[in-house]
């Protein structure tokens, strides 16, 4: 088994398992994760591009970012317009680039 | 701090000297308080594994080295693991580079997850060892998912401790 070390200030680590499995398959044991660096424990020596791949993998990974295997997760976000500021603009919730649907007016 | 001391042979009619004695002085003072070392790894955060097989927990600081005399080191450890699903939670002593539970798939012991903090106790006693340094890692591993090991200041540290007896 080789390690390869990897910095990495914040994981959702079974998010970034599922990624690291999806590119390297049964080629890797998993990864360990210490608060600072990730660790992914290939079984056989990792090759220059593996390292490579395992490095974009890491740093296009997002902690807040839900896992498809947390999808039953869900966030409230509520947004509240004054009573008085009839001016106010139309707000658009937007996640991950896709407008949600049209916000609710709040009632007067 | 005391060192142990190779003691001379003696035989009927041999002359017992101050060194002798010195050296009888100096190995029961060495019993007494051998070469040992304790870490308490305040990680300032869990560590967490998804590795199937066994993987360091920390090969840094989570390790007890011991130069020994010849004599087997009882090693210990105290850690509070958890795991949110149904799975296993498995723990082994690597000695030198070798897993010390290596005929058991599972190491030395293992816990079940189900989303409660585990309490795990284990001493083992490693045997046949020579007169050198020696390295002690605490490793795990998990069936699935992701395991956590707490180890920060507002709770508890990863304990492991080292001692030629």
């Amino acid at each position: 088994m080789e390690n390869l070390l990897l910095s990495l200030s914040d994981c959702a680590v079974s998010t970034l398992d599922a990624a690291l499995r999806a590119q390297f398959g049964a080629g890797i044991s998993g990864l360990s994760y210490d608060g600072s660096a990730v660790r992914v424990h290939f079984l056989g020596a990792p090759s220059g591009a593996d390292q490579t791949a395992a490095q974009a993998i890491v740093d296009a990974h997002d902690p807040v970012f839900f896992s498809a295997s947390r999808a039953g997760d869900t966030v409230t976000v509520q947004v509240n317009k004054p009573r008085n500021l009839d001016s106010a603009s139309q707000v658009t919730l937007t996640v991950n680039g896709t407008p949600l649907p049209s916000p609710t007016r709040a009632r007067r | 701090m005391p060192s142990w001391t190779t003691m001379n042979d003696l035989s009927t009619g041999s002359l017992v000297t101050e060194a002798d004695m010195d050296a009888i002085r100096e190995n029961i003072e060495y019993l007494l308080d051998p070469n040992k070392q304790q870490v308490q790894r305040n990680n300032s955060g869990s560590y967490s594994t998804t590795s199937t097989v066994f993987v360091d927990v920390d090969a840094t600081n989570v390790k007890s080295t011991v130069t020994t005399n010849g004599g087997p080191v009882l090693v210990m450890v105290t850690l509070n693991a958890s795991h949110a699903g149904l799975v296993n939670i498995s723990f082994d002593i690597d000695v030198d580079g070798t897993r010390w539970g290596a005929s058991f798939t599972d190491g030395i012991c293992e816990v079940y997850g189900n989303s409660i903090l585990r309490v795990v106790n284990f001493a083992i006693l490693v045997t046949g060892l020579g007169a050198a340094s020696h390295t002690f890692k605490l490793q795990w591993k998990t069936d699935a998912g992701t395991a956590y090991l707490v180890s920060n200041s507002t709770q508890v540290p990863v304990t492991i401790t080292a001692v030629e007896i």
